[in-house]
């Protein structure tokens, strides 16, 4: 019996010891830092982080202090993957395997900036768990579009008379390109799926990827208070599914989610106020097919619910 | 802000010998960004604040919804003498404003309530027993509220003597037919306030008109019966008309009853509900004259609903106004429609409207008959110097709630009076601390709540029903009982759900160090609102911030 909202798993995790701590610089609402405390407290102390410049960079704290709780090694914007690949390598060299070397990175440092790193350690197999928290534009220097911005968006370099025409990147199926061993999306609105999926990417070894969607009321212009409800609805809405592939073939849809309105979704954000009725039509479309093409390649969903 | 002097290997992973210095960031009172402060606080759940009663429904259902089942019995006997018999009777106001009808329907309290009172019988569940009390009280009358007033005091350990008429605590709830109030349960919960220690003593033939004397004892009661209104009826003295409340008590004995076949009965109150619907059992056939439009009546709607289908008609806004008879034989009513007249002069009186009159053939009449029997017990204040205490009293069993309110509110002033200790009388819901907005639907993250149907009351079968005086309700099984528990939303009731923990971006809440609620770290809490967004049931709350921001 347990009184938690969304399930046993949740529940044990909580109870875990918090290894990250307060007093960080996030901005009120930040979807990284729930999400990492969840991630640090599965992966527990023996961890190393490795951000590239990356909104946590900042809000983590300035040298020599730090919120994070374990090792924690900033470096430059397009190396994370490859600096995470070499720090596991000298632990490997001094005879450690049991320390987990964990990525942390924005989309920028994911999708654009970082890509080729990415790209060669993914393909190298190496043996790290990069976590991608995806804001959706680069948030912590000013809210430009990144390949990770979705269609429609208002960035400060996508403006409301010209928001953002291309779809987001594609990252699941590019991964998948790679076969490595694990992706998944993940939601702080599902935590028990998002939970199993970390201890999951824990028990493997080789390169894990996790793409998560971080709710940013700064870049989203939306009210603090919406955070989590704002990563209900991405999920509901299908702008964000959650899934999972193994080995680059082996699909799954997690959450079959009870569907939602997406002009509610855009109602509570400002990146999205100047979007006119056959905008929102063309972007549902956009979305219908993308779930068209995940569902094609997921068989049929085995979980539903949070 | 100043931020401390690194402290060499204060972080983690000092065992591997790979990082030297690492400093946690928790000197920064982030908190000082904020303009808004979450804090906690339970708020009334709508249940609660409708049921006359005062019951605390949360937090047995929370029990239930755990199969805690003994638990939850004591939780409500400790405030509630009669659940069972509530559990039966009371016309569940409770279920009204609940907020699960937006998703499926009320919960099924009073059920639950009936399920949990035949729990503590069957499995002699007792309330908890206190003894900072002392002394004795004495109490005339042993109507509901009087019954109740002795249970409370005899919870806080008082010696209490009830004086009733002879053979025992008869006013009252056993009056009510068996088929709403099965006679096993109303004498379990009478048994009951014996077995925790309460006294009964006949105090005469003549009483509860007698004085009674206060000698000896350190307070006394008298609990008033509300006298029945006797409607203004030209006749009434005529011998084919029958006093309401004596009938009801023949019916129970099934002897002496009209030998007429046609019987009238004038009344508002639930009690002619119950005469009608037990002589329609009987074999009569009943009509019920109502002065007040079917909105003032005091009639439960479920009973009216019941009494209609079982055959019982029922005119409102009709009164009887005249008896015409020959000789003994009563020969027929008249009647007149009434309309009522709102204003400061009438109240809310029904007043007959002229040329309305007709004529009603009847054998019987039966109305509410003014009796010495029903009257009020006194005291003899010359006999003692101890204070004597007064609480309104109603055989009326659609306020049989009320009545245990009132019993506990006295109970509580004279336990204050008797220790010298500031009490007032508080329901079981404002002791939890709770605050004074009622939580709302609207307050709620629907996101965390489905449609999820309740049971529908279900009754025997209407021909089965006129065959005897067995209970008409068809009870809820375990697993049914258990699902309302779950069902139910827990309205402005923290359950430890561990969301605002969950989600709070500042790592602001923690679980208190004996695990009984959450507390918030407000030196770090930037006011993001996210716990009060998340939080189901309204257990956690905004206000402007400044209250209580610390920098440590
Ligand atoms: S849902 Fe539960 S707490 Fe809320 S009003 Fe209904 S019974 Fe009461
Ligand atoms: S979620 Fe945390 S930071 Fe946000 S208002 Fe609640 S306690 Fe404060
Ligand atoms: S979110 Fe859950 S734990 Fe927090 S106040 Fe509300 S009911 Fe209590």
């Amino acid at each position: 019996m347990t009184n938690n909202t969304f399930g046993t798993t949740t529940e044990s995790v909580m109870h875990r010891d918090d290894i990250m701590g307060p007093g960080h610089l996030a901005c009120a609402g930040c979807g990284i830092i729930p999400m990492l405390r969840l991630l640090l407290k599965v992966f527990g102390r023996r961890t190393v982080v490795v951000t590239p410049a990356c909104c946590y960079a900042v809000v983590d704290g300035p040298f020599p202090y730090s919120a994070i709780g374990v090792p924690f090694m900033h470096c430059a914007f397009e190396t994370a993957a490859a600096s995470a690949a070499g720090v596991r390598a000298a632990f490997d060299m001094r005879g450690i395997p049991d320390v987990n070397v964990i990525v942390l990175a924005g989309d920028g440092g994911t999708f654009d900036i970082g890509f080729q790193a990415l790209s060669g350690a993914a393909e190298r197999n190496e043996n790290i768990v990069y976590v991608c928290y995806d804001n959706e534009a680069y948030m912590n220097t000013g809210i430009q579009r990144s390949s990770a911005t979705p269609l429609g968006a208002w960035t400060t370099t996508t403006p409301e008379q010209a928001p953002k025409a291309e779809s987001k990147k594609d990252i699941g199926t590019i991964m998948a390109g790679h076969r490595i061993p694990y992706f998944a999306t993940t939601s702080m609105a599902y935590p028990e799926d998002m939970l199993a999926k970390f201890e999951k990417a824990k028990a493997m070894s080789g390169f894990r990827m996790i793409h998560y969607h971080c709710s940013c009321p700064t870049g989203w212009k939306a009210d603090s208070r919406d955070m989590i409800g704002l990563a209900r609805l991405a999920v509901q809405t299908r702008a964000f599914p959650l899934y999972e592939i193994l080995d680059g073939e082996s699909w799954q849809i997690t959450v079959d989610p009870e569907p939602a309105d997406l002009q509610e979704y855009f109602r509570i954000q400002g990146r999205y106020r100047h979007i006119q009725p056959n905008q929102l039509t063309e972007i549902e479309r956009h979305l219908d097919k993308e779930w068209k093409t995940l569902s094609r390649k997921a068989s049929a969903p085995e979980s539903s619910g949070r | 802000m100043t931020s401390p002097k690194p402290v060499a290997g204060k972080g983690a992973f000092q065992d591997s010998g790979v990082v030297k210095s690492v400093a946690s960031m928790d000197w920064n009172p982030t908190g000082s960004w904020k303009y808004l402060e979450p804090f906690y606080e339970d708020w009334f759940a709508p249940c609660s604040h409708a049921c006359p009663a005062g019951n605390d429904i949360v937090t047995w259902l929370r029990f239930v919804e755990e199969g805690r089942y003994q638990e939850a019995a004591r939780s409500l006997l400790n405030f509630n003498p009669f659940p069972a018999t509530l559990g039966c009777v009371c016309p569940h106001p409770c279920e009204t404003p609940c907020n699960r009808k937006a998703l499926g329907g009320a919960i099924a309290i009073q059920s639950v309530e009936r399920f949990l009172g035949e729990y503590a019988i069957e499995h002699d569940v007792m309330p908890e027993l206190e003894t900072s009390g002392s002394g004795r009280v004495v109490i005339a009358g042993a109507g509901p509220a009087a019954l109740s007033a002795a249970y409370f005091l005899r919870l806080r350990g008082y010696d209490v003597t009830v004086l009733d008429r002879p053979a025992g605590p008869q006013t009252g709830l056993l009056s009510i037919p068996a088929f709403r109030l099965p006679r096993r349960i109303v004498e379990a919960e009478y048994d009951r306030l014996r077995r925790i220690g309460i006294k009964f003593e006949e105090s005469g033939p003549d009483a509860p008109r007698a004085p009674f004397s206060l000698n000896g004892h350190s307070a006394g009661l008298v609990a008033n019966l509300a006298e029945p209104e006797t409607e203004a009826i030209e006749g009434l003295h005529h011998p084919a008309v029958l006093d309401l409340v004596r009938l009801l008590d023949m019916t129970r004995h099934g002897s002496g009853l009209p030998s007429g076949r046609r019987l009238a009965i004038a009344g508002s109150r639930n009690d002619a509900l119950d005469l009608a619907r037990s002589l329609v059992r009987e074999g009569h056939e009943v009509t019920v004259f109502c002065r007040d439009a079917k909105a003032d009546a005091s009639f439960s709607k479920e009973d009216l609903a019941l009494a209609a289908e079982e055959g019982v008609r029922v005119e409102f806004l009709t009164a009887v106004c005249r008896i015409l008879f020959d000789g003994d034989r009563l020969q027929g009513l008249i009647c007149a429609r009434t309309r009522n007249v709102a204003g400061p002069v009438y109240g809310r009186a029904p007043i007959r409207i002229v040329g309305t009159e007709f004529t009603f053939e009847v054998d019987h009449l039966v109305t509410s008959l003014p009796s010495p029997k029903n009257g009020s017990p006194f005291v003899d204040a010359s006999t003692g110097l101890a204070p004597v205490f007064e609480c309104p009293d109603s055989l009326d069993s659609a306020s049989l709630g009320s009545a245990v309110s009132n019993g506990r509110k006295v109970a509580a002033e004279i336990h204050a009076h008797l220790s010298g200790a500031a009490q007032p009388a508080m329901t079981p819901v404002e002791l939890r601390g709770v605050g004074e907005e009622i939580a709302k639907f609207k307050d709620f993250n629907e996101a965390y709540f489905r449609i999820d149907p309740g049971p529908s009351r279900m009754w025997r079968d209407r021909g089965e029903r006129l065959r005897d005086f067995d209970d008409v309700r068809l009870t809820l099984s375990e697993p049914a009982i258990r699902r309302e528990g779950s069902r139910c939303f827990k309205c402005g009731t923290c359950t430890l759900c561990g969301n605002c923990e969950l989600f709070c971006p500042d790592n602001s809440i923690v679980l208190a160090t004996d695990g009984s609620r959450y507390e918030i770290r407000q030196q770090y809490c930037k006011g993001c609102m996210v716990c009060v967004e998340e939080c189901p049931r309204a257990a956690i709350h905004s206000r402007r911030a400044g209250v209580s921001v610390e920098t440590r």
